[in-house]
């Protein structure tokens, strides 16, 4: 009795290590059978493994219906061998085994021959996505006899925190076209399962298409090309990642390279909103921009192994948060500047904020420990699709955009038409402050450069030929753009002609011109100056806050005078200055010396001066050059002496 | 693109002991600055007989802010116990605020030392 006992007691000792790296499938006939079976298990690695006539009765052993971080190694990254002897049925149809998910990587080998790798193994290893399509065939001539299973596993040391290596299920065995077309149902899964997200992106496309098209509609606003360039680039890298997932691509490309690829979708969809806000990129944006940066930057390297994966984790989440944050101070911001553009982004705002707070808070309860995976928050599923709330959050994010875009376009092409019909207007108006062609006169040569700004403006000029032969010039410039201003400037020419009829002296002539301004103008102003010219070389000159003429290159000395339209109250007085032959007189508007750099440098007076000498035409185009902002005017009025006159 | 402006208020006395207000400008000055400071100086009390109009924090003045400012200057000269100063002017709109006849209406000074000295 006592002997049966003991051999009893051998035996159930010695049972687990008899059965340990052997499994006996040879009773198989149809369909598969699941290896579930204790495998020799050796951490390091060392070609020699792969051998059939290795002895490993020295290794652990080990379960693979669990990772290995839960039979004795929570720490172990790098390479690990598991071996197993396998008595394969005698059949003539081909067999296959079927190794499920390996993290990281492995390759797997049939009595020393390699069969395959499951993820990337070579050149060398990487972090790899699982999908489910884990078949190797093994060799026919197996059929019947033992043969000796080995899988070097690649467990990614960045992953460690993440999860850890070793299998995640059973091997199984059995017929090579059944295991087959259970991998390609698995492998239909995986592709199902990124539907949801990948009618998401088709919609991304759509609308990134659309705003290119808004772009080539109206070249000026870029935002619609920062939009497209955020469409467009995001579903190409969605297709490029999810074709990565699919083929068992590496993860460290796929998840984190792939932040560092998504950075100048996220520079360009801030581009897009600031400039659909038509605000100024200053310190918000470039705080924005930072951020992405750093976050990106932060999450790629922590897949490198350069930070911790929960640290570089838990940077994106926060600045993911944070960059939502202060996009809602830019939307508030304009809001109380009264942008209408920003009161159009308010839904997609609100809808981006419900997936941002759930993100925010999947992210927070799984790096609490609350959760143990980072899977999404599904809203609905039917076993093969599921949809989760990012997804459905994103999409009405994505509609109500397409809404404000195209509410926006609208509205914008309304405007653009107004505005286009008041600049014709106004530049039909502008015409009449010029004329056509000057007079001639013996004793004086005049000319004349008109460079008219972008935006129309009000600057006017007139050489009128008096009775007497003497020259009346006026030379003006009214405040303000667009049509008013050039209606204003009509308005002024209008009563200049009918003064002229008159004889008045300069001074009578602006104030008489102020009288009829100051009750017809509400604000603004126009600056005016009045010369008249005799054939002796008398000049009587008067000035209402024009820029006072250079005459020979210096400044001609004029009182002072408050513009036309301010108050009935202004005096106006002349001064008289006797020309030369051979002077000129150059008479300016405030275009040129106001004429601005990129830099927001004034022309300024000096310049003006100095080149005072030049040409009218050249005097203009040397003031354009630095940067024109209003219109340019220079008159210049040269004296050939009274004897021309009686030539 | 055009800065916004900013304006405030503050008092300083003259060297002589007397109380100035001065109101402070900041930005660009143009139509859009017409409530700003035209809010400020309502805001300065009738009895103060002395204004400081601090241009040192102005990048630039259009036409239509000079407008304002000459409309601001007259309104002071229709009481008849105000006077205003203005000071730190780049030269620029320095030369530009006697072109268009400021100075008739309002006194130019290089600093607000210079206008506290004399104030």
């Amino acid at each position: 009795m006592r002997k049966v006992l003991l051999l009893a007691l051998v035996a159930t000792v010695l049972a687990p290590v008899l059965r340990a790296q052997s499994f006996d499938a040879s009773q198989w006939t149809q369909g598969v059978t699941t290896i579930d079976a204790l495998w020799r298990f050796h951490p390091d690695d060392n070609p020699a493994w792969a051998s059939p006539s290795f002895d490993d009765s020295s290794w652990p052993l080990l379960a693979t219906g669990q990772k290995w971080g839960s039979q004795g190694y929570p720490d172990l990254s790098g390479y690990a061998w598991y071996r197993l002897r396998l008595k394969l049925p005698t059949t003539n149809q081909p067999l296959a085994i079927d190794i499920g998910h390996i993290n990281s990587a492995a390759e797997i080998y049939a009595d020393g021959r390699l069969l395959g790798e499951n993820g990337i193994m070579r050149p060398r290893p990487d972090w790899s996505e699982q999908n489910d399509d884990n078949t190797f065939a093994l060799p026919l001539a197996c059929n019947g006899r033992w043969i000796e299973i080995a899988v070097r596993v690649w467990k990614s040391p960045v992953a460690s925190s993440y999860s850890s290596g070793g299998f995640w299920k059973h091997p199984v065995v059995g017929s090579l076209p059944l295991i087959q077309a259970s991998s390609r149902i698995a492998f239909a899964e995986s592709a199902a399962s990124l539907l949801s997200p990948a009618i998401v992106q088709l919609f991304t496309l759509v609308l990134g298409c659309f705003g290119l098209g808004l772009f080539l509609l109206d070249r000026r606003s870029t935002e619609y090309a920062w939009f497209a360039l955020w469409g467009i680039g995001s579903a190409a890298l969605f297709l490029l990642v999810s074709v990565s997932e699919l083929r068992q691509g590496s993860v460290t490309f796929a998840v984190g390279d792939r932040e560092l690829l998504a950075l100048p979708l996220y520079i360009a969809e801030n581009l897009f909103l600031w400039g659909f806000l038509r605000a100024r990129r200053g310190w918000l944006f470039m705080s924005v921009v930072l951020l992405d940066v750093v976050a990106s930057s932060c999450y790629a390297l922590s897949f490198h192994g350069f930070l911790p994966l929960p640290v570089g984790q838990a940077i994106l989440t926060v600045v993911y948060v944070l960059v939502f944050a202060l996009v809602i101070v830019r939307v508030l911001l304009s809001l109380r500047e009264g942008s209408r553009d920003a009161r159009l982004l308010l839904l997609p705002i609100v809808l981006q904020g419900f997936g941002v707070s759930i993100e925010g808070a999947r992210q927070a309860i799984y790096w609490a420990g609350w959760s143990r995976s980072l899977n999404p928050l599904i809203l609905w599923s039917n076993g093969v699709v599921a949809v989760d709330w990012n997804d459905v959050f994103d999409a009405l994010n994505l509609v109500a955009i397409a809404v404000a875009l195209i509410l926006r376009f609208t509205r914008s092409a309304q405007e653009e038409k107004r505005l286009a019909t008041e600049l014709a207007s106004a530049r039909a108006v502008q015409e009449q402050l010029v004329p056509a062609a000057l007079p001639q006169f013996d004793c004086f040569r005049i000319k004349a450069a008109y460079l008219p700004a972008a935006e129309v403006g009000g600057d006017f000029y007139q050489v009128l030929p008096q009775k007497d032969g003497s020259a009346l010039v006026v030379v003006g410039d009214v405040s303000g753009k667009g049509l008013r201003a050039a209606m204003t400037g009509t308005l002024v020419l209008g009563a200049l002609r009918s003064l002229v009829q008159e004889q008045l002296s300069p001074s009578q002539i602006l104030s008489r011109l102020n009288a009829q301004l100051s009750t017809s103008r509400d604000g603004g102003f126009v600056t005016c100056q009045v010369a008249r010219t005799a054939p002796d070389g008398t000049l009587i000159l008067a000035n209402a806050g024009h820029i006072a003429p250079y005459r020979n290159g210096e400044e001609v000395s004029t009182s002072p005078g408050l513009p036309l339209g301010i108050t009935r109250d202004a005096d106006y007085v002349e001064t008289t200055l006797r020309l030369n032959p051979g002077d000129t007189l150059t008479f300016l508007s405030d275009g040129i010396v106001e004429a601005q750099s990129a830099t927001g440098e004034l022309f300024g007076f000096d310049r003006t001066r100095q080149i005072s000498t030049l040409s009218a035409e050249r005097i203009a185009a040397t003031a354009r050059s630095h940067g024109q902002h209003d219109d340019i005017t220079v008159l210049t009025l040269g004296y050939a002496g009274a004897e021309v006159v009686h030539a | 693109m055009q800065a916004v402006t900013t304006v405030s208020e503050r008092t300083a006395a003259t060297t002589s002991g007397d109380s100035v207000s001065l109101i402070c400008l900041r930005g660009d000055i143009s139509s859009a600055s017409k409530e700003a400071m035209l809010g400020a100086y309502h805001k300065v009390g009738s009895t103060v007989s002395r204004v400081l109009l601090d241009f040192t924090g102005v990048d630039y003045i259009n036409s239509s802010g000079i407008a304002i400012i000459i409309q601001m200057l007259l309104e002071a000269s229709k009481a008849e116990s105000r006077s205003i100063g203005i000071f730190g002017l780049s030269s620029h709109f320095h030369k530009v605020f006697n072109m268009v006849g400021i100075s008739k209406y309002a006194t130019i000074y290089e600093n607000e030392a210079a206008a506290l000295a004399v104030a």
